[in-house]
Order: C-alpha cells, then sequence, then structure tokens
C-alpha cells in the first residue's frame, strides 16, 4: 500500500501544527520520521489515520483518497506511544479485538490472537490483564494488537522511548522482522536518531510542522539538506571559506564545489577527520570514553566546533593534547555562511 | 522547627472542627433514638423504639416510599445522564457554552426546582394548558395527575429536572479522558464510534456512573424539600415524616423521630459501605485504579 500525503496542513485549536507536508511512503516501506519533540510527528500520524481533522491537503493510499473515509475504515493502524491497552480485557482479548470488530468468530480469533502473542514472545501471559505486564511486554502487547488489525499502514509513535536500553534493543529487532514477515508499509515516529538511521529503508526529517529532508538513512546523515538537519544529527563542525571559481578554499584544505561563488561554511562529520595526520585543521582532545568494543574520542576544534570519532584500538592521545586532523573534504557539505 | 510542624495541625483545625460538630450531631441521634434523654427523665438506652417503628404501618410506608423514589430517581438520573454525557462526548462538546447550560440545574435549590415542576407538570401548568391548546387534549384537567399522588412523579421529576445534568456533568470529564485515548485506540483498530463506546468507553466509565449514582441515591432517599411539597398527605416520605414527629408537641414522641433519623442515617452508612466494596470490586475487574 503506497502511502501519499500532499500539501497537508493541520491546526489544534488556533495553533498551526502541520504546515503543507507532502510525503510519499512506498508499498512495504519502512520510513522514519525524524524529528525533535513537538515538531508535528505524532500529528501527523494521526492527521493520517483520521483521528484529526485536516485543515488543507489530502492523504491518499493507493491513490484512494482517504477523507471520506471514518477512522474505523483506514485500516492505518497507529502503535500508541502510551500503548492504549484496555484494561478490562485480558492480553488475549485485547489482541483479538481487532478481529471481533471485523465479525471473526471468536474460536479463529482467538487463535489468531494466540498465533500473534507467540510471536511477540507472550503466549504465556494470554490470560492476564495488561496490568500484570511490565512496560516491555505491554509495548509487546500493543504490538501484537495492532498486527491483528491487519493494517495496510502501521504507525509507530515512539514505541520505544519508555523502554529501558536494553528491552528497546530486543523490540527493534522484533518490529524490524515483523515488517519483514507481515510486509506492511511502516512509518516510525521518533526523536532517536541512531533508531531512525539502523531500522528504515527512508528517513524524513521534520521541524516546526514542515518536512525539510527525505532521504536513505545514508543520504539525510552524508548529505543534509539543510544545517538543521546536519545539526540535529550533530557530531559535526563547520569551516568557513570562500567559493570562486567552482573552488572551496579554507585555510586548511581545498576542494571542488559545484556552487556559486561566495563565502561558504563546510560542514564536516566527526568521521572525515583523521587526527594524527601531518597536515590539516588543529583540534584538542577533548574527552576520551571507553565504551567496551570501542572508544569514542571527543575533538575540540579551534573555533569551538566539537566533533567525536569512534576507534576500534583505544589511541594513544591523552586529554588536552594537541594533534592536526587530517580532513577528507569530499565528505564535507558546503552551506551559505551564516552570521 | 516546631511551628512547622504544628502548621499542617493548625490548618486542620476547621475540618477538624466540622467533623466534630458533625460526630456530636451523629451520636446525639443514635443516644435519643435509643431513648436516652435524661432531659426528659429517660435514661434507660433501649431498642423498642426501632422495634416499635418496624411494626407500625405508617413508618413501614414512608420507608418504601423514600427507597422508590430514591431508587427510581436514581436509576432514570443515572441512565438518561449518561446518555446526555455520552452525547457529549461522541460530539466533542466537553468544554465551553454547553457545559454552563448542564450546570444551572445544578445549581438552582431543591425548592425552586420544585416550583418549576409544580409550573410546568400540574393539571393547571404549562404542559396541560399547551396540550390542550395543541387539541390533544379536551381540557387541561384531564393531563396525568403527577403532583401530590402516592407515586411521588412529581417529586422524582423534579430530582430527575436536578439529577439529570448533575449525572453528566459528573461523569463527563472522565468519560471524555477514556474517550480521547481507549476510545479513540479502539477506532483506529477497526471499532465503530457506537462499539468503541459500548465496548470500551462505557465500561471503562463504570466506577464514574456508579460513583454518581450512589450519591444522587442517597440524596434522594433523604431529601426532605421536594417529597414535602410535591408529595401527598399520606404517605410521608421518611424524612418528612421523622420531622414532623421530631417537631411533634409531644416530646416523648422524640425517641422515635431519633429511631427514624437512626434508620436513614444507618441505612445510608450501610449504602456507603456497599459503595466502598462494589467500587472496589468494579475497578478491580476493569483493571483500573479505584
Amino acid at each position: 500500500m503506497k502511502l501519499e500525503i500532499e500539501n497537508l496542513s493541520v491546526s489544534i485549536g488556533r495553533t498551526s501544527i502541520l504546515k503543507g507536508v507532502s510525503l510519499a511512503v512506498e508499498a512495504g516501506e519502512f520510513l522514519s520520521l525524524l524529528g525533535p519533540s513537538g515538531c508535528g510527528k505524532s500529528t501527523l500520524l494521526k492527521a493520517v489515520a483520521g483521528l484529526l481533522p485536516l485543515e488543507e491537503g489530502r492523504v491518499s493510499m493507493d491513490g484512494r483518497d482517504l477523507a471520506p473515509i471514518p477512522v474505523h475504515r483506514r485500516r492505518a493502524v497507529i502503535l500508541f506511544q502510551d500503548m492504549r491497552l484496555f484494561p478490562h480485557l485480558t492480553v488475549l482479548e485485547n489482541v483479538a479485538f481487532p478481529l471481533k470488530m471485523q465479525g471473526t468468530p471468536r474460536a479463529e480469533r482467538n487463535r489468531a490472537a494466540e498465533a500473534l502473542l507467540e510471536r511477540v514472545e507472550l503466549g504465556e501471559y494470554a490470560r492476564r490483564r495488561p496490568g500484570e505486564l511490565s512496560g516491555g511486554q505491554q509495548q509487546r502487547a500493543a504490538l501484537a494488537r495492532a498486527l491483528a488489525a491487519r493494517p495496510e499502514l502501521l504507525m509507530l509513535d515512539e514505541p520505544f522511548s519508555a523502554l529501558d536500553e536494553n528491552l528497546r534493543e530486543g523490540m527493534r529487532t522484533l518490529v524490524k522482522e515483523l515488517h519483514r514477515d507481515f510486509h506492511m508499509t511502516t512509518v516510525l515516529v521518533t526523536h532517536d536518531r541512531e533508531e531512525a538511521l539502523s531500522l528504515s529503508d527512508r528517513v524524513a526529517v521534520m521541524f516546526e510542522g514542515r518536512i525539510v529532508q527525505t532521504g536513505t538513512p545514508r543520504e539525510v546523515y552524508r548529505r543534509p539538506a539543510a544545517r538543521a538537519v546536519a545539526d540535529y544529527f550533530g557530531n559535526c563542525g563547520y569551516l568557513r571559506g570562500r567559493v570562486e571559481a567552482g573552488v572551496f578554499t579554507c585555510p586548511c584544505c581545498r576542494c571542488a564545489a559545484a556552487v556559486p561563488d561566495g563565502t561558504y561554511d563546510l560542514m564536516l562529520r566527526g568521521e572525515a577527520l583523521c587526527p594524527g595526520a601531518e597536515s590539516g585543521i588543529p583540534v584538542t582532545v577533548s574527552g576520551v570514553q571507553f565504551q567496551g568494543a570501542e572508544t569514542r574520542v571527543l575533538f575540540a576544534g579551534a573555533d569551538g566546533q566539537r566533533w567525536s570519532r569512534t576507534f576500534r584500538e583505544a589511541p594513544p592521545w591523552r586529554v588536552g593534547e594537541r594533534l592536526t586532523a587530517g580532513v577528507d573534504p569530499g565528505e564535507g557539505v558546503l552551506f551559505p555562511a551564516e552570521g | 522547627m516546631r511551628k512547622r510542624k504544628l502548621t499542617p495541625l493548625l490548618l486542620l483545625l476547621p475540618f477538624l472542627a466540622v467533623m466534630a460538630l458533625l460526630l456530636v450531631s451523629v451520636g446525639n441521634i443514635l443516644a435519643q433514638s435509643l431513648g436516652y434523654i435524661p432531659a426528659f427523665g429517660l435514661t434507660e438506652p433501649t431498642l423498642d423504639y426501632y422495634g416499635a417503628l418496624f411494626r407500625e404501618e405508617t413508618f413501614l410506608d414512608s420507608l418504601w416510599v423514600s427507597l422508590r423514589i430514591a431508587l427510581l430517581s436514581a436509576v432514570f438520573a443515572t441512565v438518561l445522564g449518561v446518555a446526555v454525557c455520552a452525547a457529549l462526548v461522541q460530539t466533542g462538546r466537553t468544554r465551553g457554552g454547553m457545559l454552563y447550560l448542564i450546570r444551572v440545574p445544578i445549581l438552582i435549590p431543591h425548592a425552586v426546582a420544585a416550583v418549576f415542576v409544580i409550573q410546568i407538570a400540574s393539571q393547571t401548568g404549562l404542559l396541560a394548558r399547551l396540550a390542550c391548546a395543541l387539541g390533544l387534549l379536551s381540557d387541561p384537567a384531564e393531563f396525568p395527575q403527577l403532583l401530590y399522588t402516592p407515586g411521588y412523579g412529581g417529586a422524582i421529576l423534579a430530582y430527575l429536572w436536578k439529577e439529570i445534568p448533575f449525572v453528566a456533568y459528573f461523569v463527563l470529564a472522565f468519560m471524555a479522558g477514556i474517550s480521547k485515548t481507549l476510545g479513540e485506540a479502539a477506532e483506529n483498530l477497526g471499532a465503530s464510534p457506537l462499539r468503541s463506546f459500548f465496548q470500551i468507553t462505557l465500561p471503562l466509565s463504570l466506577p464514574a456512573i456508579a460513583r454518581a449514582f450512589f450519591i444522587i441515591f442517597l440524596f434522594a432517599f433523604g431529601g426532605y424539600e421536594l417529597p414535602l411539597l410535591l408529595g401527598p398527605t399520606l404517605p410521608k416520605a421518611l424524612p418528612v415524616e421523622a420531622y414532623q414527629l421530631y417537631t411533634s408537641p409531644d416530646l416523648l414522641q422524640r425517641p422515635s423521630a431519633m429511631a427514624m433519623n437512626g434508620i436513614i442515617l444507618l441505612f445510608s452508612a450501610g449504602m456507603a459501605l456497599l459503595y466502598g466494596l462494589v467500587l472496589n470490586r468494579l475497578c478491580r475487574r476493569l483493571g483500573v485504579a479505584a
């Protein structure tokens, strides 16, 4: 099922939340909607599900306009951040609920619900009430219930944010496996950059009610379309320089640039730095963090830039040590200079 | 430091004073109902006054009348109040103008409500005259007699006028909260608005509905003005009977009057206990906090 959102605007009360959002999600695709809290991600999901009225724009699934279709017939299911399991029903009844609404006979829907609960490893909890489950188990039960609705579009609203780090990893793997098994078009709302990058086929980055960039995880990370996107992923610093006749020049590097002449900032990620080189930019080691399999080293640039890089082998540098870091300008992105 | 410890106690004083007054009055009622009134020369506590009441037909009629008024008004007010509440929640009118309108009958005193009912539902009232003007009745006197009848139709009507909005208002915030979260989730999972209401929102709103029911039931059971103003001479509602006996010139009737109050009190306390038990069980069954 292909989801298309065209020029969508939504207001809550007098506050405009979504401002002309356009987005297409291909059939079977896993897309992450990434952005800071309050940027309108959850509102977008609710608008697609029909839980909020549209002010302007159009939402369609496989070319079919959703406007005349009521919420309960859209098959666009949200896995809510707060789970919303029905406390008066058992876990099994919760998972069987969507099937009951579709008119599936009791025996059949219970069998299907049991199979789904087995799939999310909650088989033995079927007769319990949601209140008797841990947070992680509740999240899995809610996921099983969402799948029971046989959605054409599954929308996950920050489903992992309330979980411990170790549970989160298990849940991410489960979601990814289920996406692969069920081939559903899936939209994941998150503010966790790593989550978005590691799970998705594509990432849409959203700020203040607008989608700023949509692309593969690699594209949005390495080729950010705006400074806001670059800054949101972090671990980036800027080198000021000039472009003349297709060549960007700054005090420590030169590279080809297909932009008009002018003053630019070259955005570099930590990975583009090669500390310990003969020439490049001066950096100071501001921290060394042992992280188990890797060691993360923090660097401070001369103009207040902050970078970090991880190394498999712990490097010999100490905090406060001054180094020269080689720069790979091919890894950088030019933005017109600000300020 | 010491001052800091004392402050909460000082702030509690007004509440404690009111509670003390209440407890003293309750103790006084129970003592007098047992025939202990030293001022009248009655010093031997006895259960005879209670026993005598249960042998008296007037008292049993009064008890039945009060229970009937309380039960009918509470059941109808709860059903209709929940229906009004559901309509407000489903249409999203959970704030603003409509709520002010609903609050009006709650704020109007019972005695005024009685006057309204007389104006509207008596055989010379607005409804009777309207029905006559529309040709539905040939004479206003053909309008069914609701007021001053042993069925206490007028008092029940007046209670409904006040209590339907009370139930709607009391349950509204709770039901709106459930509907906005779990009801919304149910619709998102394929339940029509009607099924979402009956399978999710309504069952989960039962604790608030039960609370409203008990409050209005006990209020109507102990209510005095409406049965007095809209009821017949006989049988009297229990509070009316108790008050008239209390103000009787024969002071030796006082223990019987107090025994009636004692019965209202004990019945209400029993209902409060039952309410606690029922609510706890209900909340446990629904898997929600009490």
